[in-house]
């Protein structure tokens, strides 16, 4: 795994300047992503809170090229990038899709199902903050049980999608889950990805003060409870073969985990929220959980 | 056969040569012999041939370029956005729903000012169902800044593919071309069509090198990134005076073909019949075009003073050249498949408005004909601009 020392040194890839809100996990996530793969990479970012935070024309804080795209085609634009690159010969550039939940999870889903049947050679980052963020925050397919946002303001009913399993299924050369409070575990499965050939998908979970509506301070504190608390579960699959990460492994013991309350009691999506929807949070935690250390255990 | 740069190959084409082939071959072979480095596209009827044709050159080695085969038509073309923001030339096929289900791309192609090309085979909308010929699809999407062609025959659909690509990747052009051709009548009948070889093409047609912008990591630019006002309108000017300046373009491009390999289909827009003194223009487009010809040399023996107008491109329109043509006419006839429902057909709306910006009052008569590729014949065609023409006695 890449150390703290080796992450600092790595070039500046986002520059100052950009907008993104106080506490924004996303850019910090894209500023780990690039240093992972370093300056040969050309980005696809459809509609979501990058297309914003980049900075207005003529101007850009990102330091490699972008294509900015509609919202249902992060995926479909790599794909026509990376067909160009490989018909005109160049092995060497990396093609990153980077897009937002809501982008991936809902209006992006066929799009990403697809690029990931063909295999087409990216590096697909779903960044989630678990909401449509960028536009006030409404429910996503990713939204959390419970969770309110302002199209459910009584709090979200029902399960959200697991996106990295829905690609697992996909038979891909790698899918992994990773947090932004976790660079090292990040850029190390980046760089992974980065020496295959296909489609490699990775969902990264980033906590949304402004949605999740927590002090700024707090974004990286935020993301560790989720690793803690068993909510979000890091693991990786190369060529289908599901293992748990170093950072979750011991959470697969749920004595070990820190109770649920602890990660949701600083978020005022959860304020007031009825113990029912808390409960349907902590089952449908227990059921992921069940879900991977079963697939783990068949991958052994 | 001698390439002196890395293009994809187009083998097979030595010679000049002439195949009797669909107008969906017609739109795989120029795509093909325009070297075109990225395709990507979904099937639908009636446009499908296209793409198994391009499947057929690619699998069996004769054409070089990289075929995304997309779950979706929103996909295809936004694969073509990320290809040819990379710099290379890029080709799809669609119809109907499946261009309108691709629209917000079209769109954002040419407000990103991407030269790709599509050949696209008019076909109605439903409800309900129907695989026929009308040209609403293309036609909805006028005002996207594509630039629109409408052929008359398959030979016009080859030469017109192969024109669009140099029209499109004009440094003071740089929009996309939709080269659209009718169901059926023209994407299932085959006619032949005269190619020229390989090698003269590639002198017509040299490989794209964008000089706009390109995404290269050595050269990094966002691109389609958030504009403010005043930035943002100065792009969208822009677009009205390269799509104004296209007009210029096509001539010369059309020019140019006809002057290299002997084909000339009209430029901009295309007159049989006419001359100085014409008294009556039909004006139409597409195939029905084509069978008009024969209604007009009919009407002349019967000692009608008519000609005929097929509006070849419809975006950018030929305003000044229709207010030319029509300065002295005393009436006109509108044949044309596709309505904007409320008022008329979409080509005598444009028309009506180029020539209020001249002294031209000529008495209008408008036909949509031809829904759902109904047959539109030259003696019925005939029939109807009589029958016109009667009520002024």
């Amino acid at each position: 795994m890449v150390t703290t020392k080796e992450i600092l040194r790595l070039p500046e890839p986002i520059l100052a300047g950009h907008a993104a809100c106080a506490g924004c996990s996303s850019s910090l996530g894209l500023r780990y992503a690039l240093k992972a793969l370093g300056e040969d990479v050309i980005m696809s970012v459809p509609a979501c809170c990058t297309s914003v935070w980049q900075g207005p024309y003529p101007k850009s804080s990102i330091s490699v090229p972008v294509l900015n795209i509609a919202f249902a085609a992060a995926a479909s634009a790599a794909s026509g990038i990376s067909g160009a690159l490989q018909a005109k010969g160049n092995k060497d550039t990396t093609v990153l899709a980077w897009a937002g939940d809501g982008g991936s999870v809902d209006i992006g889903l066929a799009a990403i199902s697809g690029a990931a049947e063909r295999n087409d050679n990216m590096i697909y980052v779903c960044y989630s903050n678990e909401s449509y963020s960028n536009t006030g925050v409404q429910k996503s397919g990713a939204t959390p049980p419970g969770a309110r946002t302002t199209t459910t303001p009584l709090g979200r009913v029902g399960s959200p999608k697991d996106i990295s399993l829905i690609m697992w299924t996909h038979n891909l050369p790698y899918v992994a889950t990773a947090c932004t409070s976790y660079p090292r575990d990040f850029i190390t499965k980046l760089q992974k990805a980065q020496t295959m050939d296909g489609f490699k998908f990775i969902y990264l979970l980033a906590p949304c003060c402004v949605g999740w509506k927590f002090p700024a301070e707090k974004t990286i504190e935020i993301g560790k409870l989720a690793v803690e608390s068993g909510a979000h579960i890091l693991w990786e699959a190369v060529n289908g073969d599901i293992k748990l990460s170093n950072l979750s492994k011991k959470y697969e013991d749920p004595a070990k985990r820190k109770p649920l309350a602890e990660y949701l009691k600083d978020q005022g999506r959860y304020k007031g929220i009825g113990e029912d929807m808390i409960k349907a949070y902590q089952t449908y935690i227990d059921h992921q959980w069940s879900i991977i250390t079963s697939l783990a255990k068949i991958s052994q | 056969m001698t390439v002196s740069d890395n293009r994809p190959k187009s083998l097979g084409h030595d010679e000049p040569k002439t195949f009797i082939i669909s107008g969906n071959h017609a739109a795989a072979y120029a795509a093909k012999m325009a070297r075109v480095e990225v395709v990507a596209a979904y099937p639908i009827t009636p446009s499908t041939g296209c793409i198994e044709k391009v499947s057929d050159f690619v699998d069996g080695g004769t054409m070089g370029a990289n075929y995304i085969k997309v779950e979706s038509e929103h996909s295809a073309a936004a694969a073509l956005i990320g290809a040819s923001a990379t710099g290379a030339r890029t080709f799809s096929s669609t119809s109907a729903h499946g261009l309108l289900y691709m629209a917000e791309l079209v769109w954002w192609a040419a407000l990103a000012r991407l030269p790709t090309v599509m050949s696209i085979v008019n076909r109605e909308l439903a409800p309900a169902w129907s695989i026929w010929a009308q040209t609403q699809d293309s036609m909805g999407l006028r005002d996207s800044g594509c630039l629109q062609y409408y052929c008359k025959n398959n030979q016009e659909v080859y030469d017109s593919v192969i024109m669009a690509y140099k029209i499109s990747e004009h440094e003071h052009v740089y929009m996309p071309s939709l080269v659209c051709q009718d169901a059926f009548i023209l994407s299932h009948t085959n006619a032949p069509v005269d190619m020229p070889a390989q090698k003269d093409l590639d002198d017509f047609l040299p490989a794209y090198e964008p000089k706009h912008f390109k995404l290269d990591p050595k050269d990094p630019v966002t691109h389609s990134s958030l504009a403010y006002p005043e930035h943002y309108r100065q792009k969208r000017m822009n677009i009205m005076e390269s799509t104004h300046r296209a007009k210029q373009i096509i001539k010369d491009v059309c020019a140019d073909y006809k002057k290299r390999f002997g084909k000339f289909h009209g430029d901009l827009l295309e007159t049989y019949g006419i001359d100085k003194k014409t008294k009556h223009i039909i004006i139409s487009h597409s195939s029905i075009a084509e069978e008009i010809e024969v209604s007009v040399d009919m009407l002349k023996n019967k000692g009608y003073d008519v000609g005929l107008i097929r509006v070849r491109v419809l975006r950018p329109f030929p305003d000044e050249e229709l207010r030319e043509l029509c300065k002295n006419i005393e009436t006109i006839h509108f044949i044309e498949r596709a309505p904007s429902y409320g008022f008329k057909g979409i080509i005598a709306i444009d028309t009506m408005a180029a020539l209020f910006e001249g002294d031209a009052r000529p008495k209008a008569f408008h036909h949509i004909e031809g829904l759902s590729g109904m047959d539109v014949t030259a003696e019925y065609a005939a029939d109807l601009i009589e029958k016109d023409l009667e009520t002024l006695k």
